[in-house]
């Protein structure tokens, strides 16, 4: 496939991700669901299942809200609603991964109400990223190997895992060149398009992503032509950082577009969080190993973390990728992002960086609210 | 440059404004009906700008169709106020579904500004609404909120909530200026947590065409502790302020 086609399958799949996680069950596979980054998904891999994430989608409720209170985030709301709906009966089952309020009741909820064969849970240690709570940590993702094997009947070899770390290390080091292109060379490569590539792997095997990606990466780097990819061409874009939970859709990227202007970088935890760091690739123990990586990470706003860490964290990445402004894309009612937001604000604004905060609710989607904020923004920020 | 034609276009109404040699030659608002475009391309006829600017929620259909640059409403009140009052720091916008709260600076640039949510809580349509389950036209519904100082405290900002809020009070027989003054102080309160959202500095600016309306803005001063300034004809501030941006 030549750069632009796999760029524009990937598109493809973001539009409609679970129309093509649903091939997954149909070509052999066994689609196993999570919503969160911090899923241990080597495990999950290398029991032979196929680990696909639920985000949300934009739709309206049937069924959801006679569980789900309105102020819960529609990303929630929404993927209860497919599961009540039937529309996820592709899938084998679900783990949850309990970091936020409304995704540890979630659970309760799924499991009480849907039929799924196989539901998991893992408790994260609250202070994450701290020596401490490792062991718990690692004790949380050997309960979660049980359980699995319980399910399936058979135990996960020790070479299997092993081969499933490879892969997924794989991954995070092709998604990371995917990522420095496009910040380095965004006329080849542009965010939208860069990020799609990356996104589209949340819902398919990554041995097959992986080929994906470097069949992409072989295609730029034999050409030097611009808009070898969908990339910008043309006048030069304006460079943004985009932060926040997760980007149900390509909207913000193709609004970004729209207005001249280029989502360059991204802390999304379906972006660059997803694919920060790496499990060490050998050691005596392979969870102690996933532990140390998920630990290592920046922690997601549900967890714990000192008040400047995030601030330092964001300051330094959108300096270092040049980006002209700083985007907050939250869902309406993500507390734990919201909670942190006027602090961040404010101490970003401090560093001489300039925030907008957007929120986004899937069900009543406004696109057009969101071209005027970004467009002001961007009119502040080139200051024409 | 000799003529430039602003054209706001709303969820409630278009104004245009031409501007030659710096100042206003020409203006006109009409509602935007069902046919925007339309009702643009009437209050264009027999004009020759140079250069047509839009903005409002309309401003990409309009540069699909004729208009030569876009901005959004949002530079565009500021540049607006800017011309009227070059003292301005603090823009209150309140139009037929948005409201807006904009921070300047000292030649007319967005410092920074704040928007309601998606839906049209506390925005012109509420107060059109409202005035409706009340039985009054709208130029009526400030007039009479202000004949009381005593208010019947209304919690609910949601449109739908609201009048059915209105409708209980009604039924209990409540004055309805008691009424209307309740209604009206919900929005101030409303604009309120936006303008300090970012921050308040003095000149304040009210513009929109909420801003016609005389109960909001004497409680919009008595909330701010200051005198709020209005244009002298604020549902065309942004429709001038796109013209002036081509400047």
């Amino acid at each position: 496939m030549e750069a632009r086609d796999i760029t524009d399958k990937c598109l493809d799949i973001w539009r409609d991700p679970y129309g093509f996680a649903r091939g997954l069950k149909e070509r052999g596979e066994r689609p196993l669901a999570y919503f969160c980054s911090y899923a241990p998904e080597e495990i999950m891999h290398a029991a032979g299942f196929t680990p696909v994430r639920l985000m949300g989608a934009t739709r309206n409720i049937a069924s959801a809200d006679a569980h789900l209170q309105a102020y819960c985030c529609a990303v929630a709301r929404t993927d209860l609603d497919m599961a009540l709906e039937g529309e996820l009966d592709w899938l084998e089952g679900a783990v949850f991964v309990q970091t936020c309020d409304t995704m540890m009741r979630l659970s309760d909820i799924w499991r009480l109400n849907t039929s799924f064969p196989f539901h998991g849970d893992i408790s994260l240690p609250v202070r994450m990223g701290e020596p401490v709570s490792l062991d718990y940590m690692r004790e949380e993702l050997a309960s979660f190997r049980r359980s699995l094997e319980a399910y399936r009947g058979a135990p996960i070899a020790r070479e299997d895992l092993e081969r499933s770390i490879e892969t997924y290390n794989r991954n995070r080091r092709l998604a990371g060149e995917v990522y420095r292109l496009r910040r380095e060379r965004p006329e080849v490569l542009g965010g939208l398009e860069g990020t799609a590539c990356v996104v589209a792997g949340l819902w398919m095997r990554k041995e097959e992503h992986n080929s994906l990606l470097e069949e992409l990466l072989e295609g730029l780097d034999a050409s030097d032509a611009s808009d070898a990819a969908g990339g910008a061409g043309g006048d030069p874009l304006t460079p943004l950082f985009a932060a926040g939970s997760v980007c149900t859709t390509p909207d913000l990227f193709e609004l970004a577009r729209e207005l001249r202007a280029d989502i360059v970088d991204d802390d999304f935890c379906c972006g660059h969080r997803y694919i920060e760091g790496q499990v060490e690739p050998e050691g005596d123990d392979p969870l102690e190993r996933i532990a140390e990586r998920l630990s290592g990470r920046i922690n997601c706003p549900a967890k714990h973390s000192a008040a400047e860490e995030r601030t330092a964290y964001l300051a330094e990445r959108v300096r270092a990728c040049g980006a002209a402004g700083l985007v907050l894309f939250l869902q309406d009612f993500c507390e734990p992002w919201l909670f942190e937001v006027p602090f961040l604000k404010e101490r970003l604004r401090d560093e001489g960086i300039p925030v907008l905060v957007l929120e986004s609710d899937l069900q009543s989607f406004s696109r057009g609210q969101l071209r005027t904020r970004l467009q002001a923004f961007l009119e502040t920020i080139r200051g024409v | 440059m000799n003529s430039v034609v602003g054209l706001d276009i709303g969820s409630r109404t278009i104004a245009m404004v031409e501007v030659r040699g710096g100042e206003i030659a020409f203006q006109e608002v009409r509602d935007t009906t069902h046919e925007p475009l339309q009702q643009c391309l009437e209050l264009l006829q027999g004009r020759e700008p140079e250069l047509l600017v839009a903005t409002g929620y309309g401003r990409h259909l309009a540069r699909a169709n004729f208009a030569h640059e876009v901005v959004t409403e949002i530079k565009a009140f500021a540049l607006g106020c800017h011309f009227f009052f070059p003292e301005c720091r603090t823009i209150l916008d309140i139009g037929g579904q948005d409201t807006k709260a904009i921070s300047v600076g000292p030649g007319g640039g967005v410092e920074d500004f704040q928007m309601n949510d998606r839906c049209a809580a506390g925005t012109g349509k509420f107060l059109e609404i409202m005035a409706m389950a009340l039985g009054l036209r709208l130029h009526e519904f400030g007039e009479l909120a202000m004949r009381t100082p005593s208010s019947q405290k209304i919690s609910s900002m949601c449109t739908v909530f609201a009048e059915s809020e209105v409708t209980g009070l009604i039924a209990r027989n409540v004055p309805r200026e008691e009424i209307a003054r309740g209604l009206h102080e919900a929005v101030c309160d409303r604009s309120m947590a936006l303008l300090k959202r970012v921050g308040i500095r003095r000149e304040v600016v009210f513009a929109g065409g909420v801003a016609k309306n005389p109960c909001l803005r004497a409680l919009l001063e008595e909330r701010l502790g200051m005198r709020v300034l209005v244009p002298p004809e604020p549902q065309v501030v942004g429709a001038l302020g796109a013209a002036l941006s081509a400047l």
